[in-house]
């Protein structure tokens, strides 16, 4: 299947357009919608859980993956049950000294993936049930536990056991970016 | 108009607004600040779906004189479809125009010139309503071109610019409310 003729060339203005499969998409215009699926996911996390837990958005977190390594991460969205909060005495305070039951970090062009990682790891380690990556890019969501990592498309729905009632549609959630 | 070329804003956090010349490192949200932030997310969403952009913290380049371009990352910001395709920013990572609401989240550590001023300059640069939100008091401040109102609680903002839009105000502090038993 050829390109089209408007991707002959480089493009230099905007809208960018990528192609694949036949499909003309175009280019997401990162900081906004970097913008636009925190805003949604923290919206429904908000729907589901908030006479359950605190939901936030940069919130400051103490982290601390193993003992004497405290860390300060802002995740783009969080959840941690009051339930959470109440186990380590934590129901007051301004900047939990416990990582969110469930952190969403959603991928910039420019992010450093490597440091990405190792943020992943940190709040698995330190007692995160599940982080789940969202790229508005691929429109996917990388969920990693403990166990693995599962990744998730359009059309799949992020559930867990630890967040009962909690359905994320990875297609609801990357629809944002289509309206227009 | 795009911010002079030798301003350099990092893309990473901390996050960084510009004006007058002076780069600002944006104030982490508390967790009060934050979960109003979310709430509002939770609140808007169905209504601007369809009618335009909502973000937070959304990097927006705002002109409120000839010269004088700023770079602002409202707490919040909705701007309808129509004014960014106006403006021929349909698509742009960092559009430059203000937002048509923007929403401010008091913080204690604000600092209460360099809001007001920012206000200005967005009422100075299109916006139709700016409001100010302040947990600790449980008010909105909106502030208009016309002049500035304050909303409290069993109130709630509306504008004729955001038809269908009602904003409670106890509805957004109601989040705060919310604890373990």
């Amino acid at each position: 299947m050829s390109l089209p003729a408007s991707l002959s060339q480089a493009q230099h203005q905007r809208p960018y357009y990528e192609w694949s499969r036949g499909i003309l998409r175009e280019k997401l215009s990162p900081k906004t919608d970097h913008s636009r699926v925190q805003f949604k996911i923290g919206a429904l996390l908000v729907a589901w859980g908030e006479n359950v837990g605190i939901v936030g958005g940069e919130i400051d977190t103490n982290v601390t993956p193993s003992p004497g390594d405290t860390r300060r991460y802002l995740p783009d969205v969080g959840f941690t049950s009051f339930a959470s909060l109440a186990a380590v005495g934590q129901t007051g305070s301004r900047i939990p000294e416990i990582p969110p039951d469930l952190a969403v970090e959603i991928l910039s062009p420019t992010q450093d993936r490597a440091y990405l990682a190792e943020k992943v790891s940190a709040y698995l380690a330190a007692g995160s049930r599940v982080v789940i990556v969202a790229d508005p890019a691929s429109r996917r969501f990388a969920v990693h536990r403990r166990t693995g990592v599962e990744t998730l498309l359009a059309g799949d729905v992020f559930t867990d056991p630890a967040f009962a009632g909690l359905n994320l549609d990875v297609t609801a959630v990357f629809g944002i970016l289509d309206r227009r | 108009m795009p911010l002079p070329s030798n301003v350099i804003i990092p893309d990473d956090k901390p996050y960084y607004e510009w004006a007058h010349g002076t780069l600002r490192q944006k104030v982490s949200p508390s967790l009060e600040h934050s979960r109003i932030q979310m709430m509002l997310g939770a609140l808007l969403m169905p209504w601007a779906r369809d009618r335009g952009v909502l973000a937070s913290e959304w990097d927006m380049d705002v002109t409120p004189a000839s010269g004088d371009t700023r770079r602002y990352l409202p707490d919040v910001g909705f701007t309808s479809f129509a004014a960014l395709k106006a403006a021929g920013q349909l698509d742009a990572a960092i559009p430059e125009i203000s937002p048509d609401l923007g929403i401010e989240i008091l913080s204690p550590h604000d600092d209460r010139k360099y809001l007001a001023d920012k206000i200005a300059a967005y009422l100075s640069a299109g916006t139709r309503a700016v409001i100010v939100i302040d947990p600790a008091t449980r008010t909105f401040g909106v502030h208009r071109s016309a002049g500035t109102e304050v909303l409290f609680e069993g109130q709630a903002f509306t504008d004729e610019a955001f038809p269908d839009l009602s904003l409670d105000v106890r509805d957004v502090f109601g989040i705060l409310d919310r604890k373990p038993e």
